[in-house]
């Protein structure tokens, strides 16, 4: 009995032990770690709608207001909020666990901040703070299923979605965003999020991105003196993929280029191979001037870095798309096949190093919180800018229901992105006010997260020809 | 010619990871005849040891590994006299379910300790490559073979030529009699998981040397070593070197040559394969090409 006791008390140490290890992690610039620095607790929020007597919307409190307010909105104050404004919360699903879950921390990171920003400078019509608390904040896992039931868990709690990552997920989320009236910021870049009245996007979509990412390089790489005519895409299975893999198809075509062939590569996360021994293989096997990659940042590493290793000087350039890269892999084994010079990434919005004022804001955000420089920052902070507008609206108008801030964010003709990206329009048909600018960085060691701004924003031809009319792949 | 040898390359660095784990497996099937689902969680907490000691504490890679070997043993031990030593003579399937139960309560943790990011594990091999004729050979690739090699050999010899090998052979063989002879089974229990946990911190650094990195994903690796020791056999030695080399090859040329020859298959077939050949491995040797016939008395 005394040798089982001791055993048992092992057993407990043991366990006491990795708790203790989990819980103890230090937050460095390997890891990247973010925890939110608004994250609060509800203590109490307003599922139902209320409406508040007396109405005089400056110098007056929330509570003599006379504002429709609906779920997920109080006229108490956020905790540790300004003590004179209402509370405004949103819901965050993101991936915490699945494929993206590297870009988790900084998408929420950055949303976190911008909030934060925005309630230091008085809130909303300075009458209202928002705030992501953590239990609104629910791990996905990039399930569609684990999405629908997670929202579903915080419907009545919240105002809006902040956060809804993945094109396949929030699909599947979609009739009960619209059952309930939600609006819901997706984190992703499908095309046909133009047609949906329950998602605020932000920039343009994957396939406009792929179109603008070739027509850039049908002038860009002849004039380096190397031939361009072939081109190879490995792509995730995922709308992520077929989206921007229908954009490189489209442009090709308009360039007189040929795609010669398009692969399919499984994430990591998911079982794929580590070394992306297939995808290296199909390189080295059946040579294309150029490769288009959308994936993501470990296959990324695994792909350029393989084929460098085995093609040396001849090795192809690579386009990421946006969620391709992350400043991570300059640390990786394969950062000396990025200091080739191979390396190339569209996007929807300057890199960290942009010059603009929103840019501004956020590396001073995210400096102040002592966090390190990370690309998903950016993307959480400037995800935000539709969801302000469609509150700032939305309580202009007195109605911060779900059907308010519905209502206002699809009247909204001029949202402003303080410069990260071009302002666009959600009011009207999407053919017309559909932003198609894409931006074009490529791998810089000079860079804070390795990928400097190579083309400011422009719109190819093939995108500005394009006849919109509904989602390109998916 | 210069495709099959990349291919054949890729195949015997494969191979040297799925030995590696799979001779762990092994080791401790021939001592406890229970098969550890525990093994991917020990070998990422090991990749992930040698990672903080290398990167975050800027120890010699060198020290760093060798200390992620032992602090890999340690949680090899531990898994041992904690959760499975205690659950002998129950039935081996609620064993198997349990070694489930450690790897989550060991994978969980690490994970989080790991972090969201690509880490990497400060290896001396890096971007490195040699070139003999037209292929092209990893500095990783070459360690690989001849740690995996010399493992190997030590193990063989191990085994056979001294006592506590010996001992190990005794009790895999009878529990009983090799009680009977004075052998502390309880002292061969856990060596067998000190060394499978050794091996495994050898194939988790040496997997996340690869240029995708150590990420939480890490630890799928170690699923495909379950294939190399079905088909190898589950008690065999030189099975599980075998098995490792078929399933590593078998990989490796499907990746490189199915999307050429059996493009209707579709993509990444190649990850279905090890457990294609395991099936068909099965189906005509139940107990793997070297595993040892099970005789039942009706």
């Amino acid at each position: 009995m005394r040798r089982l006791g001791r055993w048992r008390v092992l057993a407990l140490l043991a366990v006491f032990a990795l708790v203790v290890a989990a819980c103890s992690q230090e937050t460095d610039d390997t890891t990247a770690d973010t925890e939110a620095p608004t994250a609060t607790t509800v203590a109490d929020t307003t599922p139902t709608e209320t409406t508040v007597a007396d109405t005089t919307p400056t110098e007056t409190t929330v509570a003599e207001m006379m504002l429709t307010l609906g779920a997920g909105v109080t006229e108490e104050p956020c905790d540790g909020g300004n003590p004179d404004n209402g509370c405004i919360y949103l819901g965050v699903l993101t991936d915490e666990s699945g494929p993206f879950a590297g870009a988790s921390a900084g998408l929420y990171g950055g949303q976190s901040l911008f909030w934060a920003t925005v309630n230091a400078e008085g809130g909303i019509g300075g009458a209202f703070d928002v705030v992501l608390p953590a239990d609104l904040k629910k791990d996905t896992a990039y399930q569609a299923e684990k999405l629908v039931a997670d929202y579903n868990t915080i419907a009545e709690d919240v105002a809006a979605i902040a956060q809804s990552l993945g094109t396949p997920q929030t699909v599947a989320a979609l009739p009960d965003y619209e059952r309930d009236s939600t609006i819901a910021a997706p984190m992703s870049w499908w095309s046909g999020w133009a047609f949906v009245d329950n998602v605020i996007e932000f920039g343009t979509g994957y396939c406009f991105e792929a179109m603008n990412a070739i027509d850039w390089a049908a002038g860009a790489i002849p004039a380096t003196g190397r031939t361009f005519e072939t081109i190879g895409i490995l792509e995730f299975p995922t709308d992520y993929g077929f989206d921007y893999a229908e954009g490189v198809k489209l442009a090709a075509e308009a360039n007189g280029l040929t795609v010669a062939w398009e692969e399919m590569v499984i994430p990591v996360s998911a079982g794929g191979d580590p070394a992306q021994t297939e995808a290296v293989a199909k390189i080295v096997a059946d040579p294309t001037d150029l490769v288009i990659l959308v994936t993501g940042p470990s296959e990324t590493a695994a792909i350029v870095g393989g084929a460098a290793q085995q093609l040396g000087a001849n090795v192809p350039l690579f386009i990421g798309a946006a969620p391709s890269w992350n400043s991570a892999l300059l640390a990786s084994a394969a950062a000396p096949a990025f200091e080739l010079g191979i390396y190339y990434q569209s996007s929807f919005v300057g890199g960290w190093d942009y010059d603009s004022v929103g840019h501004e804001k956020m590396r001073t955000a995210v400096t102040a919180a002592g966090f390190p420089a990370n690309d998903f920052f950016i993307s959480g902070w400037v995800s935000q800018y539709g969801l302000k507008a469609a509150l700032e609206g939305a309580y202009a108008a007195g109605d911060l229901s779900h059907d308010g801030i519905q209502a206002a964010a699809f009247a909204l003709t001029d949202v402003d992105y303080e410069g990260m990206m071009p302002s666009r329009s959600f009011a009207g048909d999407p053919n017309d006010v559909f932003p198609r600018e894409g931006v074009i960085g490529g791998y810089s060691a000079d860079a804070t997260t390795g990928i400097a701004t190579v083309q400011d924003f422009f719109v190819g031809p093939t995108a500005a020809g394009y006849d919109f009319t509904e989602a390109c792949a998916g | 010619m210069t495709t099959f040898l990349q291919a054949t390359v890729a195949g015997l660095s494969l191979a040297s990871i799925y030995m590696l784990l799979a001779l762990g497996f092994v080791i401790i099937y021939k001592s406890m005849q229970v098969l550890s689902f525990a093994h991917p969680a020990i070998m990422l907490f090991a990749a992930y040891m040698v990672s903080w000691m290398a990167i975050d504490k800027q120890l010699n890679f060198w020290l760093a590994l060798a200390l992620g070997v032992v602090a890999a043993g340690v949680m090899g031990w531990l898994a041992e006299r904690v959760a499975v030593r205690p659950m002998i003579g129950k039935p081996l399937f609620a064993i198997a379910i349990l070694t489930i139960g450690l790897d989550i309560a060991i994978r969980t943790p690490v994970n989080n300790l790991i972090g969201v990011n690509i880490r990497s594990v400060g290896d001396p091999w890096g971007f490195g490559t040699l070139q003999l004729g037209d292929v092209v050979i990893q500095h990783r690739s070459i360690a690989m073979v001849v740690t995996a090699f010399i493992v190997g050999s030590l193990l063989f010899a191990f085994f056979r030529f001294s006592r506590v090998g010996l001992a190990m052979r005794a009790t895999a063989i009878d529990q009983e009699v090799a009680l009977a002879q004075g052998i502390s089974v309880g002292r061969i229990f856990s060596l067998a998981w000190i060394m499978a946990g050794g091996m495994a911190a050898l194939a988790g650094t040496f997997a996340s040397s690869d240029l995708s990195g150590l990420t939480q994903s890490t630890y799928i690796v170690a699923l495909k070593a379950l294939p190399a020791i079905v088909v190898g056999g589950l008690d065999s030695i030189g099975g599980a070197v075998v098995g490792a080399l078929i399933i590593g090859l078998a990989e490796a040329y499907t990746a490189t040559y199915q999307s050429q020859y059996l493009g209707f298959l579709g993509g990444n077939f190649s990850q279905v394969v090890p457990y294609l050949v395991l099936l068909i491995v099965l189906l005509i040797k139940p107990y793997g090409l070297f595993g040892t016939e099970e005789v039942e008395r009706v």
